[in-house]
């Protein structure tokens, strides 16, 4: 690996987290709406009543710089995302942006991570498996049960999954991700935390496996027809070796490439199950967020979404080389 | 010991259809002597590399109907998978056809040649593996640092080599050679088969070659075989088949190589190297 590439790599990463932050400024204010005039609709729909609410709408406009010109706003903003300081959140008051995104970060990546390792690694097993001539009658009928599955969007299977196995039987809890806030690691909190996880990383397993599964299936056929898989039988290689390191190692290529796009998609499609899951991660936030036009908020998980995606894609682009070193010529 | 290697007889391989079987070879047989060097030609789908195949026991789809194989005395046909897979390459190896996508792109050179000791039990200490690989390319004409870079590092001669490189690895008694120089220019190829002469004159292996190159093949194998359209047609002393042909087809293919006295000239100094 040369460092021409970690350098593009770096400044490629940079230059999306510019692009996102620009685009994460943007958005929000070209969206309808008054995010003050909405904290006081709120107010006013519990039919509390509001003395001088003008008054209160000019002072928030105030405080939150809104009606600065736009330019000076952005660079505002430019600076103080780079000092990770996102300004307060309007919904979770006097809290601020970063350390509302601080509480809930850690369940959303604990829970992504876990899950989209799992989906890619069984996943792309059972591909391999699919397309393996070597391999059980069994897993061969599993192909049409996994084509249904990765037609189903995330948070369908979510629903389903909730109604079978918490309504319907009772196994697992309907929500949350605990029965007590875990203050510690021991055993028993661990157990409680993976209990409560259980449904919504299974939702995120199911929805993804389909996936990996036919992805792998479609690249290990092309490799099997490779001459270099023919030469490896030949040599009188054990049939193991041969779908692990000849078959099965090309054709992980593709899938970790595709890994890299699939990222952002998981961040994305978690929202809905972790709304259907009460799961206090990053896209229960941003649901609470969106529901109140919490711009601040809003600005500050897409800020995050983007820097851990960004992140997750350099990290595998730096990996990558080693995985195909033909790429180092590049 | 017999001296006999490979006793090939009666080799019928049928590829079931839907509507009836399609015969790739029909009741082949020959037979190759220690060191012996054989050739097969004949025109695409005459069942050379079929018969290869069959060897190998590496037919897609196909399957060996009735006939009998031995190799070193042994009857092949009935052995089992397991079995089968112990054999290739410690007693009948295979240098395939092409060479440019023949190699594993991302295990380096070494690695792959270090798999075939390992999955026929034989074990190195790290240095000394190293120095086995290292001779072993040597002796093809490459670098022992060749086994170090990966395959996409090395141009297409230099692969064949390796592959050349593999396929003596465990000193077999029986080389198949199935157009190993087909996917290479004309320079590379006449050295490319110079160096497989070479190593198998060391090991004392004998050589089964299938070209479509009379001239280059009659150069650099003593007994010639011709195949068409399934059938074992012809074999004998390579000078004698071309001398007296007996087939129509065999006379066919000579007569097709143009102006052979020139040719032969320019072949012959490329045959030179290939002998010594």
């Amino acid at each position: 690996m040369t460092w021409g590439y970690v350098f593009r790599r770096l400044a490629m990463f940079f230059a999306v987290v510019l692009a996102a932050t620009t685009i994460n400024f943007i958005v929000p204010r070209l969206a309808p709406g008054d995010p003050t005039a909405a904290v006081l609709e709120q107010l006013l729909s519990r039919g509390q009543q509001v003395e001088g609410a003008q008054d209160i709408v000019d002072n928030y406009r105030a405080r939150f710089g809104l009606d600065d010109p736009m330019l000076v706003q952005y660079g505002r903003y430019l600076f103080n995302s780079l000092r990770l300081d996102l300004g307060s959140s309007i919904s979770y008051f006097p809290q601020s942006v970063t350390s509302a995104i601080l509480a809930a970060l850690p369940w959303t990546i604990a829970l992504l991570s876990v899950s989209t390792v799992i989906a890619f690694g069984l996943g792309s097993l059972i591909g391999a498996l699919l397309a393996w001539p070597g391999s059980p009658r069994a897993v061969h009928r599993l192909a049409p049960f996994l084509m249904v599955l990765s037609a189903i969007p995330y948070y369908l299977l979510a629903l389903i999954v909730l109604y079978l196995l918490a309504i319907w039987t009772g196994w697992f809890p309907l929500g949350g991700a605990y029965s007590v806030f875990p203050n510690g690691f021991s055993l028993p909190v661990l157990w409680d935390l993976a209990y409560h996880a259980f449904l919504p990383a299974l939702s995120i397993v199911l929805a993804g496996l389909g996936f990996w599964a036919l992805g792998m299936r479609g690249a290990m056929i092309n490799v099997l027809g490779e001459d270099y898989l023919a030469l490896a039988e030949a040599k009188g290689l054990t049939k193991r070796r041969i779908f692990f390191k000849y078959a099965m190692r090309n054709a992980m290529l593709p899938q970790v490439t595709a890994l890299a796009i699939a990222l952002g998609t998981a961040a994305s499609g978690s929202v809905l199950v972790e709304v259907a899951f009460n799961y206090p991660g990053i896209g229960y936030l941003l649901y609470n967020a969106l529901r109140s036009s919490d711009y601040f908020l809003i600005q500050g998980v897409a800020f995050f979404l983007v820097i851990t995606v960004a992140f997750a894609v350099l990290v595998l682009d730096l990996l990558y080389p080693l995985l195909d070193p033909r790429i180092q010529r590049l | 010991m017999s001296d006999t290697v490979l006793k090939v007889s009666d080799l019928t391989v049928e590829y079931p259809m839907a509507r009836g079987s399609f015969f790739a070879t029909r009741d082949v047989g020959f037979s190759l002597q220690r060191g012996e060097r054989f050739g097969l030609v004949g025109e695409s789908g005459s069942g050379k590399s079929t018969t290869i195949l069959a060897l190998m026991r590496m037919l897609k789809g196909g399957l060996v109907s009735s006939g009998s194989l031995e190799l070193n005395g042994r009857e092949l046909t009935t052995l089992d998978d397991e079995e089968y897979r112990k054999l290739r390459f410690a007693e009948m190896s295979l240098v395939p056809q092409g060479a440019m996508n023949s190699l594993n792109p991302v295990l380096r050179v070494g690695a792959q040649i270090a798999d075939i000791y390992d999955d026929h039990g034989i074990h190195h200490g790290r240095s000394e593996r190293e120095g086995i690989i290292g001779d072993l390319l040597s002796r093809v004409g490459l670098a022992p640092e060749v086994q170090r870079r990966y395959p996409h590092e090395l141009s297409g001669g230099m692969k064949q080599r390796v592959c050349i490189a593999m396929s003596i690895a465990l000193k077999p008694s029986l080389i198949l050679a199935d157009e190993p120089t087909s996917a290479l220019d004309v320079m590379v190829q006449k050295q490319v088969l110079a160096t497989l002469g070479r190593v198998q004159r060391d090991i004392g292996a004998a050589i089964i070659l299938i070209g479509h190159d009379m001239a280059l093949m009659a150069h650099f194998v003593t007994t010639l075989g011709v195949m068409y359209r399934g059938e074992l047609i012809e074999v004998g002393p390579v000078r004698e088949i071309f001398a007296n042909p007996q087939h129509d087809y065999t006379r066919m293919l000579i007569n097709s190589l143009p102006s052979f006295d020139r040719q032969a000239r320019f072949i012959k100094a490329g045959a030179q190297e290939a002998f010594n």
